[in-house]
């Protein structure tokens, strides 16, 4: 069935008139010195899904987005638009190739990252929030903090001091409750490619999954049953039955 | 839940393969494989706070960590004063009490909070971190009130759970009974000071820490919150401080009909869930009753980015 990207745009993301694929499609707002919105790759740096560096499908994210999906707002944590803060042009280049990563990954369980929500807490206000020491500093982060909107927090940090990332399973839909961890919080000092599964696995907590016992899968291996579950470059499995897990999440429209 | 990224060490940076390297050694090995990575000039930020906070639980040397709290890397700073919180005895107090300022309000904070929680430990007098008062308000009535509940952990249970504290328990001797306490979705352990339950005066003559709460996600806790009380004429009032200074509820205990009891509240704080918990410290602890508004909590709201 033939897609009409300004029917999509226009119906899921409320563009009309002129826009721009690339910013207002897929919310890839910043670009570093050389124009690129994914910044400087790596040779290992492939997206899911091409198998190559930077080619993505215009066809598959209209479909995604156009079914069942959710919002993500991205929160850089002691950031400043001039980059004075911790967060740098290129980590910002990264949480995109990273959102471009996920939106592949999800795609094969047909959930769509519509809207991006890019937003910042700034240096004069962050704290040590930063540098997350541990599970406890990662709530008291999302304690203090909120995104606007309906969308997924996810909390971009420096560092975690016990985890690459951390997020409840599944996460509230209230920002408001503090009771429990309200966001998917993870570190932004990785590797692109890895940052990216690491996002999809985070964000795939929040939206209910667990572990699984294969490295193979997004949600990686907790076979030995501690707990954490560890992701590599080879995590890039996502079944139809955890799609259909994620899209019954209170965050998906 | 938890996510480790497993890379092959060739694919990790110097301090990263360091960090990994430490965790496969003996504590009395990997201590200065540790500092080696958190001193490293040469290492990531990152890599270099991660160092510091795997050493919360491993009593490095006071003087090496002491120096990493001027670094002037504000993220060190605080890694590192989060060290010496665990294991700063008199010494490390005195230097900090000389410490000037830090520089940015977020390490001044945490170094308020180390110098005031290492006093309280010592048993010195330190003034107290708020003049915030507890809310007095009828959170019961509230639509969205949610009863906390309370369950006795065995000895056992106690033991392996006070152990198993990623950040460190900062120096408490637990009593032998923790408690687990669920909060609406969260869950807690909350370990009070021995000394409070067996001697009711240790907590009413001298300031203390008298117990810490651990936050418990992905099977393990780390303490958020540490709490310290100080005499007050025949009680004594109580702070409960997150782990990054932030003054989150405070309150009182006192004796009464040969009990020591307590009460806490919020002090109205953006972003911590409006909550009131009352019982009994000593002889043995009971929580008598508890209350929190889940989604009570409206926290700071982010601002929007605009790229440059």
């Amino acid at each position: 069935m033939a897609v009409s990207v300004r029917d999509v745009a226009r119906r899921r993301l409320g563009l009309v008139g002129a826009f721009s694929v690339t910013s207002d499609l897929y919310g890839y707002i910043y670009r570093d010195a050389d124009g690129s919105v994914f910044g400087t790759l790596a040779s290992s740096d492939l997206l899911p899904g091409s198998n190559r560096p930077v080619t993505r499908s215009l066809l598959r994210h209209l479909q995604t987005i156009d079914g069942t999906a959710f919002d993500m707002v991205l929160i850089l944590v002691d950031h400043e638009d001039d980059y004075t803060g911790s967060v740098t042009l290129d980590q910002v280049t990264k949480v995109q190739y990273a959102v471009q990563v996920t939106r592949d990954l999800y795609a094969q369980g047909s959930v769509g990252v519509r809207r991006l929500v890019w937003q910042r807490i700034p240096q004069a206000s962050a704290g040590g929030f930063a540098a997350i020491a541990d599970r406890a500093e990662a709530k008291s982060l999302s304690d203090d903090w909120n995104g606007p909107g309906g969308g997924v927090d996810v909390f971009l940090v420096q560092s975690i001091g016990d985890a690459d990332g951390w997020s409840n399973t599944p996460g509230p839909c209230d920002k408001n409750d503090t009771t429990d961890l309200s966001g998917a919080v993870l570190k932004v000092s990785g590797q692109r490619h890895i940052t990216g599964i690491l996002m999809a696995h985070e964000v795939g907590h929040y939206l209910g999954l667990g572990h699984t016992t294969s490295v193979a899968n997004v949600m990686g291996d907790d076979s030995d049953g501690d707990g954490i579950g560890r992701i590599d470059d080879t995590s890039l499995a996502l079944s139809a039955s955890e799609g259909a897990m994620m899209r019954t999440h209170c965050s998906m429209s | 839940m938890p996510s480790i990224v497993n890379l092959p060490p060739e694919r990790m940076s110097p301090a990263r393969r360091l960090l990994r390297l430490a965790r496969e050694l003996s504590a009395e090995e990997a201590v200065p494989v540790l500092l080696s990575a958190a001193s490293a000039p040469d290492a990531s930020t990152a890599d270099r706070v991660g160092a510091l906070y795997a050493l919360r639980t491993l009593s490095p040397p006071r003087e090496d960590v002491l120096a990493l709290v001027r670094d002037p890397q504000p993220q060190v700073r605080r890694a590192a004063l989060a060290v010496i919180e665990q294991i700063g005895d008199q010494a490390a107090l005195d230097a900090l009490m000389t410490t000037q300022p830090l520089g940015d309000a977020a390490s001044d904070r945490r170094l308020d909070l180390a110098r005031a929680l290492i006093a309280h430990r010592l048993g010195e007098d330190y003034p107290r971190l708020s003049e915030a008062a507890p809310l007095d308000r009828d959170l019961a009535s509230d639509p969205g009130a949610v009863d906390l509940a309370f369950h006795e952990l065995s000895s056992a249970e106690t033991s392996a759970r006070f152990a198993s504290l990623v950040s460190g328990g900062y120096g408490l001797q637990p009593s032998p009974l923790a408690h687990r306490m669920t909060c609406a979705r969260g869950e807690y352990v909350v370990f009070v000071a021995r000394q409070v339950e067996s001697d009711p005066d240790w907590v009413l003559q001298r300031p203390r820490l008298a117990a810490v709460v651990g936050y418990v996600l992905g099977g393990r806790p780390a303490v958020q919150f540490v709490v310290l009380s100080t005499p007050t004429g025949s009680g004594a009032g109580l702070e409960v401080v997150r782990t990054d200074g932030e003054v989150s509820y405070v309150g009182s205990v006192w004796p009464a009909d040969g009990r020591l009891k307590f009460s806490v509240a919020d002090v109205g704080r953006p972003g911590t869930a409006p909550t009131t918990v009352a019982g009994v410290l000593a002889p043995s602890i009971r929580l008598e009753r508890g209350t929190t508004v889940a989604g009570g909590a409206s926290g700071r709201q982010s601002s929007p980015v605009n790229p440059q």
